[in-house]
């Protein structure tokens, strides 16, 4: 009996194994095929799009068959696709953005009804967004608010893809409620891709990071270093609201690290003195804050500096010293300075020394 | 006599049974659920359900050799062409005595400094640092004392400046976005630490600037069976195991860790022959004891090709050499089976591990001895084990055959009709009677185990995309 049940399991499982070996097969061979049917679809759209446009451009109205097309076929995801392709290679950018924006009304028809689909499909709806953004400019808009619906449920792509779709619209109020809904729900999403996605925003970034950021004691570590790392790629303009938090307490540790890496980037004299209380204060309490300062009193010349560095070389943190050193050749120290440093200092600091100035002179010889 | 005989043979067969059973079923979900998976992830990325910036982590590619002469520089060179913004190349020499250093310090004209190094993790001491930059990208070769390969990637960890590192090995190649799609787990879920990607036989490509330009199977029977396990096995476990955190190897030939979790859990192992899947259970043991919360990923499409031995000899010297890995990791983290501590990872998958890759061939063996003692008692039904016996081995080529379309139309690969013919033939030579000269390999893998427990690997080179020289 039980032989016999083995067999036929073993059948069994023969036989699904069978069927997904005819499927792969048959995706292989149909590759092709369904390449040919996608650039039927893109073609045909292409001439539709075309004409449409050259309707936009003789400010002619866009014939309505083409809009109800539009609502009907793009609800299906390989339209939309071909869709796309067809208005991507050839058309002029502003004639594509006016025709789109002529059609903002179907894109948030069309929105409402991929907010009720995979988040796989409301990913790439939002794509589709982030690249044509039909809405630019409008702060108060129902597709933003659409779009943030496909947060629920969604994937880290399709969280992506909408923050790059409200950075496209430049819609500020959105992103902040966007921030929110990614605190609210505990969704977490790279620090380093909100940054990135972030610097797309079309409107006033500065703007934008400050609002971000005066509401960001609400929000989680995540979301508090993102928008810090954001407002580093943008000014000087934060120096003054981030030196306060910075000095702040109550500023989780992560954040204080990008504080002070903002610092590194952006010089403001009235950061030195917290910069140089961290290394003096180098012990294990602080955090490890010593580190990242070391290396930002790189900006900030001076004889208080270079005196503070001096010491961190004999710090008992390897960070410490190696950032030490390397800050004490950029400061551009004098060569029998460094020499008598070598020969004064402890065994490590001298061989991290050591190692810096042959490195700048190699840099040198290159040059 | 008779009964307790016939008795004792009813509890084997059903013993067998069920040992064939599971397997077939665990083979069925592994291949299912994986060929699915990548379907899947295929139909993303083919509409924008992907991660894609100019720049993510920088990250340390740690390259650990021993007398690698004919393969070094052509492993460098392909890992200077990468689509990364920003990683180090961080070449180990483990005591080479053969001109492994020599060649990549004369070919990138590298200089020797006196670079400190942080001892995070132990290892033999430096005996030289050379250094330089190619294309932006910096090189660093360090010659070391020799340790074992382990105890060169604690060096290379050591030396790393960057959060993430990616060991690979020096016979391998890294497709150009390999970096890139390795590192998006991490992207996606900052509890990762550690991503295995997926590895391939090199011998089947022929790569241009760290582009494929065409995959062939090869002619040579060995290496073309090669080609059919691989694709099995990271089509198939790695995927399905990967669904609950419970892969217990990332391949020493392309995987990604986290430099910081590493180091707290003491780094790579020097005294192993599986230094891998020691570092990978490691990671499992630590996280849980320490309560970090933690994943350990698999990364389909981050591609690495890696030679496969093209001799018997060098192929029996591999699989010896990764079953003693795998006996001494599963000997020294005995402690994590059936504990509810370690969940999936100390049932289910340190189970696989056990009873389908360690004990594999004493099962066989004893087999084989039930089967002879049976057919001496006049007790055996011939048909129906022959019968049994195609039927499994069917059902295994099968299982393969699939899993090679799957990774054929997943990456885009063409393949010609001899390729189809090819893969057909291999599989079933594989299936019925490749891995019985496996498990005899694995049966012997312990003699002379005392004398050869910690050293390299040695299989004879040749160089990387030869086709092109």
């Amino acid at each position: 009996m039980l032989r016999l049940d083995i067999s036929d399991i073993i059948y069994f499982y023969m036989f699904i194994c069978v069927a997904l070996l005819v499927f792969n097969i048959l995706y292989i061979w149909s590759a092709n095929g369904k390449k040919r049917i996608m650039e039927r679809r893109r073609k045909k759209w292409k001439k539709e799009v075309e004409e449409a446009v050259a309707c936009c451009k003789e400010e002619k109205e866009i014939p309505k068959k083409h809009q109800v097309r539009l609502e009907r076929k793009l609800r299906n995801i390989n339209q939309l696709i071909a869709f796309n392709q067809a208005i991507q290679p050839d058309l002029e950018e502003k004639d594509v953005q006016h025709y789109l924006d002529l059609n903002h009304d179907t894109f948030q028809t069309l929105a409402v009804v991929y907010a009720e689909k995979s988040a796989m499909e409301k990913a790439f709806f939002a794509y589709i967004i982030s690249i044509y953004h039909p809405d630019k400019g409008r702060e108060h808009d129902q597709l933003a608010e659409t779009l943030l619906d496909f947060t629920d449920n969604s994937t880290i792509y399709c969280r992506e893809n909408v923050l790059l779709a409200l950075c496209a619209m430049g819609n500020a109020g959105a992103i902040e409620r966007f921030f929110q809904l990614l605190n609210d729900n505990g969704l977490y999403h790279n620090p380093k891709l909100l940054a990135d996605g972030l610097l797309t925003f079309e409107g006033d970034r500065e703007k934008l990071a400050m609002q971000l950021f005066e509401k960001s004691k609400y929000y989680n570590e995540t979301l508090q270093v993102a928008i810090v790392q954001f407002a580093t790629r943008l000014s000087e303009a934060f120096c003054k609201v981030f030196l306060k938090a910075l000095q702040d307490e109550m500023t989780p540790l992560e954040v204080k690290f990008t504080l002070i890496r903002y610092f590194q980037r952006f010089y403001y004299e009235e950061a030195l003195p917290i910069l140089l209380e961290y290394v003096k204060n180098d012990e294990e309490e602080n955090g490890g804050l010593a580190i990242p300062s070391c290396a930002a009193l790189a900006r900030y010349p001076g004889d208080g500096t270079v005196e503070i560095l001096k010491s961190a070389l004999c710090s008992r943190n390897w960070y410490v010293r190696k950032n030490a050193a390397l800050s004490i050749i950029s400061l551009g120290v004098e060569e029998d300075v460094l020499t008598e440093l070598r020969r004064s200092q402890d065994r490590y600091a001298s061989e991290m020394l050591g190692y810096m100035m042959e490195l700048k002179t190699q840099k040198e010889v290159k040059k | 006599m008779t009964a307790i005989l016939s008795g004792f043979l009813d509890v084997v067969s059903i013993f067998f049974l069920l040992y064939l059973l599971l397997y077939a079923t665990y083979l069925f979900l592994s291949v299912t659920v994986g060929a699915w998976r990548l379907y899947k992830r295929d139909k993303m990325r083919s509409i924008k359900n992907e991660l894609k910036h100019e720049f993510y982590f920088p990250i340390s590619v740690l390259v650990p050799a021993y007398n690698e002469e004919v393969t070094i520089l052509d492993n460098v060179e392909s890992m200077l062409n990468l689509d990364y913004q920003l990683y180090e190349i961080i070449v180990v020499d483990d005591g080479s005595t053969d001109d492994t250093t020599k060649i990549l310090v004369e070919h990138f004209d590298m200089i020797q400094v006196q670079r400190p190094i942080k001892r995070m993790v132990s290892c033999q001491p430096v005996e030289a640092v050379y250094e330089t930059r190619v294309n932006g990208i910096q090189l660093t070769v360090i010659k070391k004392k020799n340790g074992g390969k382990g105890d060169a990637l604690n060096m290379g960890i050591n030396a790393a400046q960057f959060p993430y590192f990616v060991c690979i090995d020096a016979d391998s190649m890294l497709q150009r976005d390999s970096l890139e799609r390795i590192i998006q787990p991490v992207m996606e879920d900052d509890s990762v630490v550690a991503v295995g990607g997926l590895i391939r036989v090199a011998q089947c490509v022929e790569m241009e600037e760290g582009k494929v330009e065409s995959y062939h199977l090869p002619w040579n029977p060995l290496t073309c069976m090669q080609v059919m396990e691989y694709d099995r096995s990271f089509l198939a476990s790695r995927i399905l195991l990967d669904n609950f955190n419970g892969n217990l190897i990332i391949s020493g030939a392309f995987g990604l860790f986290k430099k910081d979790i590493v180091v707290a859990a003491g780094g790579y192992a020097g005294n192993t022959l599986g230094e891998d899947m020691e570092l990978v259970l490691k990671l499992h043991a630590f996280c849980r004891q320490s309560q970090i919360p933690y994943s350990i990923r698999y990364e389909p499409n981050a591609v690495c090709w890696s030679q496969a031995p093209s001799s018997m000899k060098d192929f029996r010297s591999q699989r010896r050499r990764w079953h003693l890995g795998l006996f001494q990791c599963m000997m020294k983290y005995r402690s994590m089976f059936m504990k509810p501590h370690y969940g999936l990872v100390g049932s289910l998958s340190y189970l696989y591990y056990l009873l389908y890759e360690l004990f594999t061939p004493q099962i066989e063996i004893f087999g084989l001895f039930a089967t002879i003692l049976a057919a001496f008692a006049g007790m055996l039904n011939i048909p129906f084990m022959l019968r049994f016996y195609a039927l499994y081995a069917l059902y295994g080529a099968i299982l393969t055959i699939t899993a090679f379309f799957q990774r054929i139309y997943t990456q885009n690969l063409k393949i010609g009709f001899n390729d189809v013919v090819k893969a057909c033939v291999a599989c079933v030579i594989e299936n019925f009677f490749f891995r019985f000269y496996v498990d005899l390999i694995r049966g012997t893998a312990f003699l002379g185990y005392r004398k050869y427990k910690n050293q390299w690997g040695k299989i004879k080179r040749s160089n990387l995309n030869k086709d092109k020289k």
